[in-house]
């Protein structure tokens, strides 16, 4: 892992080795947490087509916030591992982006009782969960290589 | 268009009174957010052990499963954004040095645990639950701390 700008470099960069792992660590914990809230819910089940707007709105305004600002943490995180090419990071970060956009639109249109809108919501979900956990898994292999090599 | 602002945190001033601004910001939350927890769970042995696993004597229910994992779930994101920023001003401002180190492990280690040990507590054993009181008002505790250093070493710079 290459931290640079010109004022880092005299810094120390295993503080920020730290910082970075327990990021990951975190990041893999809030997923976890709400994959696990998500399934508590049953989201495929008949209930979740009488959600009204109200309780879709609750849902939908802190995670717009909490999951971009989640996804921004984790791929900016992708700019100092020197083997990932700048295209690769733009192509990751418009898929979860797209994804988050899809699975926070799917609350509202089962608020409006498309049914068809749970088994999207599921599926953009899922992918989201995939790429997280692709890239945190990136990051630590290549924050492991990187202390290796320090030592 | 400046990307870097400064090479030296001495010589811009501007910088360094937003650094003081936010971690003001990031000590206000450390502080209501304990006042908060205090009041939904409790924050003594006997309040966090009566609201988590209720009480049979007082016809207390325990809190539903789905809202502790609700506060858990809001608890590790702000837990993770905060200590990310104070972290990193801290690792910005401060020398390296093995005490700081080691309150770095101590900070992350125990805001993560912290969740993990109601969760033992509410599944497991009721000892999780009193860990849990000690490691949520200890993280919060170090960041206060860690976040008094900072502001101490940013003004003295």
């Amino acid at each position: 892992m290459y931290l640079y700008n010109c004022e880092v470099m005299r810094l120390n960069t295993d503080h920020y080795r730290i910082i970075i792992a327990y990021t990951l660590l975190f990041s893999a914990l809030v997923l976890f947490s709400g994959l696990w809230l998500f399934a508590l819910r049953e989201p495929w089940s008949s209930v979740a087509i009488t959600k009204s707007l109200q309780s879709a709105l609750e849902q939908i305004v802190p995670h717009l916030f909490a999951m971009s600002i989640l996804a921004f943490i984790l791929t900016h995180f992708l700019l100092f591992i020197n083997t990932v090419k700048p295209m690769q990071i733009t192509r990751t970060a418009s898929l979860i982006f797209g994804a988050i956009l899809v699975e926070n639109t799917t609350h509202y249109l089962t608020s409006l009782k498309h049914s068809y809108a749970i088994w999207i919501n599921i599926t953009s979900l899922l992918l989201l969960s995939l790429l997280m956990c692709t890239i945190i898994l990136k990051i630590a292999l290549d924050l492991n290589n990187s202390n290796q090599d320090a030592l | 268009m400046r990307f870097l602002s400064t090479v030296e945190l001495k010589q811009n001033s501007a910088l360094k009174h937003l650094m003081v601004g936010v971690i003001l910001f990031c000590m206000l939350f450390f502080i209501l957010d304990l006042l908060l927890y205090h009041l939904q769970i409790g924050l003594t042995f006997e309040e966090a052990l009566t609201t988590v696993l209720g009480n049979e004597d007082e016809f207390i229910e325990p809190i539903p499963f789905e809202t502790l994992l609700l506060y858990i779930h809001t608890n590790l994101f702000f837990a993770m954004l905060t200590l990310l920023l104070l972290s990193a001003i801290s690792t910005r401002v401060m020398r390296n040095s093995h005490p700081s180190t080691v309150l770095l492990h101590a900070l992350f280690a125990t805001a993560m645990l912290a969740p993990m040990s109601l969760l033992f507590g509410y599944f497991l054993h009721p000892l999780g639950v009193m860990a849990w009181v000690v490691l949520f008002a200890s993280w919060h505790l170090i960041a206060l701390l860690l976040s008094i250093k900072c502001i101490y070493t940013i003004v003295k710079l």
